[in-house]
């Protein structure tokens, strides 16, 4: 009972934030998702007519419909391909939403709630026990954790719904169950166990494991199981959302008139090597910044441990060495058996590269961003002081906000491009 | 009563309280003293639950304070600056308090803002240091706490509340027998109210008397010496200072000893004068006892 008080009190405390939060992540999702309908509407539907001129400069109206080439299993299909240009997208997108929320919540939570412990000394001399404080923020964390996915698994089915054929629709649903079931796992675990394992590092890895887990089979169900048999037009997609277009010297229309695969494997193999260096920066670089993450956090935790008489492991190292043996076994068990050779099998190495550096790309933000946002819920858990989290989240904010600002701006005007392409390259009969 | 038995709380491998032993009766108010960094705050957050001893135990009528709401129920806790939740207005906090005191009293709240006059809608981060106080005292005084226990209770507050609040605080003391434990580096502050004090260094208690006894610890002496002498070699003697041939001088005890000691440099008046709890406090650190 003194439990659900609490709860009440915290969930106050957070709600506005929660709700804020969640208002923003349906708002991004929306509004891509709008993007994408103006973005089909206006230019790839079939109803669409496009203006045109030709080479001798006479003034050619040419309905959209009439570029669709009607032989061939290999055409391009209009739904399909803007469904997957939006799924792709997406999966590029979620980190840096995430990223983007996240970082929101945190600085909030982390810049008034962190600031010296006070709250928590202020709440360890109530009269509650360390277990009634422990659960409720524990619950709140779960109740924040079920709002953010929820939200996440209606957007994903918004996105799909009016991108695909409703078969689809299913996986945004599953998207959500399992990470929402994952997290339930994650926090039952942690409010049954965790003050008599009471290491950090262990409950930072033991996040990264689930966490990490539930990204990849998602990606895997989204990449590798729903593409798997388009994968030359998948990766042309893909490539198309990340660079703003075709690879050099492919055009819409020659796309469209696509005959041959082996056409266009080794210009989009050099796009992919491209997108393997930024790829491989960034993702070393997040993981680097998560392994930092969970060094300082055992040493940390270990600080505030020792003060507030919860057991600890008798040797801190060795919970840091296990807390990064963790996050490595379950990167390479769950990127390479889960994700990069399935793709490696379906896809060929390069895909399989490409896949793995975006996982770690994405993931790495993810993990980074979500410890400390879970450690800042989890108020006695402190797995990042305040200002280096201040600093980190502000690092991937920017970030986030460089990147969706790019991909706003690109979305917008990918259109043009492509009729730019077009034009420049287009011949009557 | 508060017993504290044997306490001992280190931090990694920096030991903050060794060995401390002391007890507190019911219905007194009891300060404790001592440096920064001494172990003063440490000793609170145990006495409060905030933090586990290492070894020893703190016991509140017999029974022990961490991970104990009964026993928590029982105490206020004040500590040095604002501690509340910043989003909170003073009414939030009341009903924060109500939910988690059984004895929460709004209307004592009330009573008491009647005297500090808190606006209970402005919220905690915009009230001043001495407001935040004074809305933490009125939280901690209306669950009727058998112990209230205060660390540096009078920073921020301007000398009319710091008034208020003591004459609150004795009032307290004097109809419902609630016990005080208070650290303060106000010494004065704490020589008006104290019955008791403890003085605690790097750990360890130094001192746990009652006040007067404490005080007692050095006797200060004020002598008329016309003729500065070549040298004031008076063993006890801690520390002497003079204006024209009044000197005053601080002697770890003062008898017939150290008397006839101080004639034999010349002095021709002497007499003992009051101590303060704040001379004791310096000249002990001084003397190192």
């Amino acid at each position: 009972m003194k439990t659900c008080k609490l709860l009440k009190w915290r969930l106050r405390d957070s709600m506005i934030i929660v709700c804020a939060m969640v208002i923003m992540l349906l708002v991004i999702f929306l509004s891509d998702n709008l993007v994408y309908e103006e973005f089909e509407s206006s230019y790839l539907s079939s109803d669409t007519v496009y203006h045109y001129e030709t080479i001798d400069g006479v003034s050619v109206d040419i309905p959209v419909s009439e570029t669709i080439p009607d032989d061939g299993e290999d055409e391009f299909d209009y739904e399909k391909a803007t469904y997957y240009s939006a799924i792709s997208q997406y999966i590029i997108y979620e980190g840096f939403l995430i990223a983007l929320f996240t970082a929101a919540i945190f600085i909030g939570i982390a810049m008034s709630q962190l600031k010296d412990n006070k709250y928590k000394n202020f709440l360890a001399s109530m009269p509650y026990t360390r277990n009634e404080l422990y659960i409720s923020a524990y619950l709140q964390a779960l109740i924040a954790a079920v709002l953010v996915y929820v939200t996440e698994g209606i957007a994903l089915t918004i996105t799909c719904g009016s991108h695909a054929n409703a078969g689809y629709i299913w996986l945004g649903i599953l998207n959500g169950i399992l990470k929402l079931s994952f997290t339930i796992a994650w926090l039952e675990l942690l409010a049954a166990k965790l003050h008599e394992y009471a290491a950090i590092g262990f409950v930072a890895a033991s996040y990264v494991v689930f966490h990490t887990g539930l990204s990849v089979i998602s990606r895997c169900l989204y990449v590798c199981g729903l593409f798997k048999k388009e994968s030359l037009l998948y990766k042309v997609m893909f490539l198309k959302d990340i660079y703003n277009g075709l690879p050099d010297g492919l055009t819409l229309h020659s796309f469209m008139n696509l005959n041959s695969e082996d056409i266009f494997l080794e210009r989009i193999v050099i796009e992919l090597d491209k997108f393997l260096m930024i790829s491989a920066i960034f993702g070393v670089m997040f993981i680097l910044l998560a392994v930092a993450t969970l060094l300082w956090g055992t040493r940390e935790y270990r600080n505030i441990e020792l003060s507030q008489g919860i057991k600890t492991y008798k040797k801190p190292h060795l919970t840091v060495l296990f807390s990064v043996c963790t996050v490595v076994v379950s990167y390479v068990v769950v990127v390479f058996i889960f994700g990069a050779v399935y793709t490696l099998v379906k896809d060929g190495i390069a895909s399989a590269i490409g896949y793995v550096f975006s996982v770690l790309l994405t993931d790495g933000i993810n993990t980074v961003l979500y410890g400390a946002l879970y450690s800042d819920y989890l108020d006695s858990l402190p797995i990042l002081r305040p200002y280096v989290a201040v600093i980190a989240v502000m690092v991937a904010l920017v970030l986030a906000l460089f990147v969706c600002s790019i991909r706003a701006f690109q979305c917008l005007n990918k259109a043009e491009r492509m009729i730019s392409h077009e034009e420049a390259n287009w011949t009557i009969g | 009563m508060i017993e504290i038995k044997n306490a001992c709380k280190a931090y990694g491998t920096k030991a903050v309280l060794n060995n401390v032993e002391f007890t507190v009766k019911d219905g007194t108010i009891h300060g404790i003293i001592g440096e920064n960094g001494s172990g003063k705050t440490t000793l609170i957050k145990c006495l409060t639950g905030i933090y586990r001893l290492n070894r020893g135990e703190i016991l509140y009528d017999g029974h022990p304070v961490f991970e104990n709401n009964a026993v928590k129920e029982q105490i206020g806790y004040v500590a040095d600056s604002n501690q509340y939740f910043d989003n909170y207005s003073s009414k939030d906090m009341i009903s924060f308090f109500k939910a988690a005191y059984t004895n929460f009293s709004e209307e004592r709240f009330n009573e008491l803002n009647a005297i500090f006059n808190i606006d209970v809608n402005a919220k905690m981060k915009q009230l001043s240091k001495g407001q935040g106080m004074r809305v933490a005292y009125m939280l901690n005084l209306a669950t009727f706490p058998k112990y209230l226990i205060l660390d540096e209770p009078t920073s921020g507050l301007d000398p009319v509340a710091k008034k208020e609040f003591f004459d609150i605080l004795v009032d307290e003391v004097e109809k419902r027998n609630m016990t005080v434990f208070i650290s303060s580096h106000h010494l004065n502050d704490l020589e008006k109210i104290c019955d008791e004090i403890t003085v605690i260094r790097n750990g360890r208690i130094i001192v746990n008397n009652d006040i007067d006894t404490v005080k007692n610890r050095v006797v200060k002496v004020q002598a008329v010496i016309e003729q500065k002498p070549e040298n004031l070699d008076i063993p006890g003697l801690i520390e002497f200072s003079n204006i024209g041939s009044i000197y005053t001088l601080v002697f770890k005890q003062f008898g017939d000893e150290e008397k006839a000691a101080l004639t034999v440099c010349g002095a021709s008046f002497i007499e003992e004068i009051e101590v303060s709890l704040e001379e004791m406090f310096v000249y002990t650190n001084i003397s190192g006892e």
